[in-house]
């Protein structure tokens, strides 16, 4: 999405309407704004033709999104795990690495929080269990994704296919884990024990809301500042940007993607730590439905800008709020969340390939 | 060791395999056109609701399977206006299109067919033993004792190495695969040999879906039921390095680890952890992966659309 095509003259007067159009979608946010409200109808008459009463089920979409407390709550719930990936997202891009594995490294991420809050935690005091259970996740998630980056230089094996499928390899691992090793005693779901309350991301306000949503803004603030302020921060976006000349400039350059990698890993396995210690207190078989994919999309729709990234997750949860609730009182699937995510997904990618080949025409 | 050996297990890898490869010649095309289809998932899980669909409305899988290819070729259709005319960008367009997929056929599923959606009556894709050949010992079981639709897909991997290799369409698409602007400037009409490039793809990757359900899962449709295999088609695709008779050969090992599903459990006992079949096909990718020589150059303008 580039900022700077805007500086656009009109180029035909048949063409006005679209000149303005492109002009207005040069700005990113009308551009966001654009495809999520052409996306809203769409959704409003899937609700429609599922055989809802749209009325009815605008209001039931607003109350479970802004306009009750609880509503909000949920938005804020759902935000949470989305907004992790997305970040984790970001660290691998900007780092100029095509990291498709958040999927795997958060239920790696999972399996790291129940093994550092139940296994040790529950031999721990106080404050040290929900340490070692982040810790646990972040460390797992970080080593499933530094395998990634190792493969990437050891055999130059592309890490887009290699975490792709490195996916499909955490999640049936954590089905083996579930079914076998971890498995809670006396449970009939594939789902492991229970971990300690003392270790459980705490309640907020007597809400839903839990102390994920505190450590996700800390980790918004932390990658923002990571990029613009620090020297590693800076490596990383040289790299990103132009591998051989950072080569060139001394940089050690599989040092950077180890460590970018790493580090993108280690916070999609906050992801799942969040759901572990926040919301399920277990690991449940098939936790994440694909926080890892609408977190990458949440990251290219936001420019891979953290703060940007942070209202798009909100959206993005808001969406996820209102499909559930609709599921629940109205009866129409909660599957509907997936389309109306997944257009504006689409339709900001033409627009930005259109303002491509625009700024291309142009200069000739 | 007498069931790995068996004519049930073989049979079942070189019918198994079906879909994969099916689906990989498609995206072999795709990539060499310089068209990179994450969005492949979303094909083949569109055609499988599509098949299915079509199975229940007719009564006859066979129309069932040619309402996927239609679905397939119309997706691909899509797909292809955003990616090839519009220069969206072919990773995020991926996601989002597979985001999409999912949603809609599982909004559709519950929409149309409330209760379980299962298609009445795949006779018509059921095994057409070959008339002599598959009395062959051994052979004739693996060999000639498949679905019509099983003969059809191997038969296709010849036509598509002709067409890459013999035909003006298979040069102008490797053309636009690698070095499409040079391509372009000789007057190769790249964007409309990518449109109808991934229009072939979303076709047979559409139909590669519907096989899986139709013949290899009871014609029942769930959500999500292609479960991540497009992703897997992706991965065989590059490291069968866009030659059709590698696909096959990776197909058929694909196959092999999905097959160890069924047999695997007499082979290594009962209490052998079922997860671990299901991750097979996608550790064996991986490991494959790593330790492939990737000497062979691939298409040049992979994922890159075409400005000019």
């Amino acid at each position: 999405m580039s900022e700077h095509a805007n500086a656009a003259p009109v180029v035909t007067n048949g063409s006005r309407v679209a000149a303005f159009l492109l002009r207005l979608l040069g700005h990113s946010w009308a551009a966001l704004l654009i495809a999520f409200v052409i996306s809203l109808p769409v959704g409003l008459l899937l609700i429609t033709l599922s055989g809802a009463d749209p009325v009815e089920a605008s209001t039931v979409a607003f109350e479970a999104t802004v306009g009750t407390v609880n509503g909000f709550v949920n938005t804020l719930v759902f935000a949470t795990p989305r907004l992790f990936v997305a970040l984790s997202a970001i660290v691998a891009l900007r780092s100029g690495l095509f990291n498709l594995g958040g999927e795997g490294q958060l239920q790696l991420g999972a399996v790291g929080a129940v093994i550092g809050g139940y296994y040790f935690g529950s031999y721990l005091p106080g404050v040290l269990g929900l340490v070692a259970a982040l810790l646990g996740a972040a460390l797992l998630g970080g080593i499933w994704a530094g395998i990634a980056a190792l493969f990437k230089i050891w055999r130059g094996a592309d890490e887009m296919i290699v975490t792709l499928l490195m996916n499909f390899i955490a999640t049936y691992f954590v089905l083996f884990l579930l079914q076998g090793p971890m498995r809670g005693a006396g449970s009939s779901y594939n789902q492991s024990e229970r971990i300690p309350e003392w270790v459980e991301l705490s309640h907020l306000f007597g809400t839903r809301l839990h102390g994920g949503v505190i450590l996700v803004a800390v980790m918004v603030v932390v990658v923002a500042l990571y990029f613009s302020r620090t020297r590693a921060g800076l490596a990383m976006r040289s790299v990103g940007l132009n591998r051989s000349a950072s080569r060139f400039q001394g940089l050690p350059i599989k040092t950077i993607l180890v460590g970018a990698m790493v580090l993108s890993g280690a916070i999609a396995g906050l992801a799942g730590a969040n759901e572990v210690l926040g919301t399920q207190y277990r690991l449940i078989s098939g936790f994440s439905a694909s926080y890892g994919f609408e977190g990458l999309a949440i990251a290219f729709l936001a420019g891979l800008r953290p703060l940007r990234a942070t209202v798009l997750a909100l959206v993005f949860g808001a969406i996820y709020a209102a499909a559930t609730q609709l599921q629940q009182s109205v009866g129409v699937s909660a599957s509907i969340a997936y389309v109306v995510e997944g257009i504006p997904i689409i339709l900001l990618a033409a627009i930005s390939g259109i303002q491509l080949l625009v700024a291309k025409r142009r200069k000739g | 060791m007498e069931a790995i050996l068996g004519v049930f297990f073989w049979s079942s890898v070189i019918g198994l395999a079906t879909p994969l490869l099916l689906a990989s010649l498609g995206e072999t095309l795709a990539q060499r056109a310089g068209l990179f289809t994450i969005g492949i998932e979303g094909f083949m899980l569109g055609g499988a609701f599509a098949g299915v669909a079509g199975s229940i409305l007719t009564g006859n899988a066979a129309l069932g399977l040619l309402l996927a290819l239609v679905t397939g070729a119309g997706l691909g259709a899509v797909y292809a206006l955003l990616v090839v005319y519009a220069r969206a960008d072919q990773i995020v367009v991926g996601i989002g299109f597979n985001l999409v997929v999912l949603g809609l056929t599982s909004l559709l599923r519950r929409m149309w067919f409330p209760g379980s959606m299962t298609a009445p009556d795949t006779s018509a894709l059921a095994k057409w033993p070959i008339p002599g050949l598959s009395e062959i010992p051994w052979l004739g079981g693996v060999l000639f004792n498949h679905s019509p639709v099983v003969y059809l897909t191997y038969l296709i991997v010849p036509v598509v190495a002709w067409v890459l290799w013999r035909s003006r369409y298979g040069l102008e698409l490797r053309a636009a695969g690698d070095g499409a602007l040079a391509a372009s400037a000789q007057g190769v009409p790249v964007l409309r040999v990518r449109f109808a490039t991934m229009m072939i793809n979303g076709a047979l990757a559409a139909t590669a879906g519907a096989i899986l359900v139709l013949v290899y899962s009871g014609g029942v449709f769930v959500d999500n039921i292609t479960g991540g295999r497009g992703y897997l088609v992706l991965a065989l695709t590059m490291f069968a390095r866009w030659l059709p008779w590698r696909v096959l050969v990776g197909a058929i090992v694909f196959g092999a680890a999905d097959a160890l599903q069924y047999v695997g459990q007499t082979i290594v006992g009962a209490d052998f952890p079922p997860a671990l079949f299901l991750m097979a096909p996608y550790l064996l990718a991986l490991i494959v992966w790593l330790f492939m020589s990737n000497k062979v150059p691939g298409p040049r303008d992979i994922g890159v659309p075409l400005l000019r």
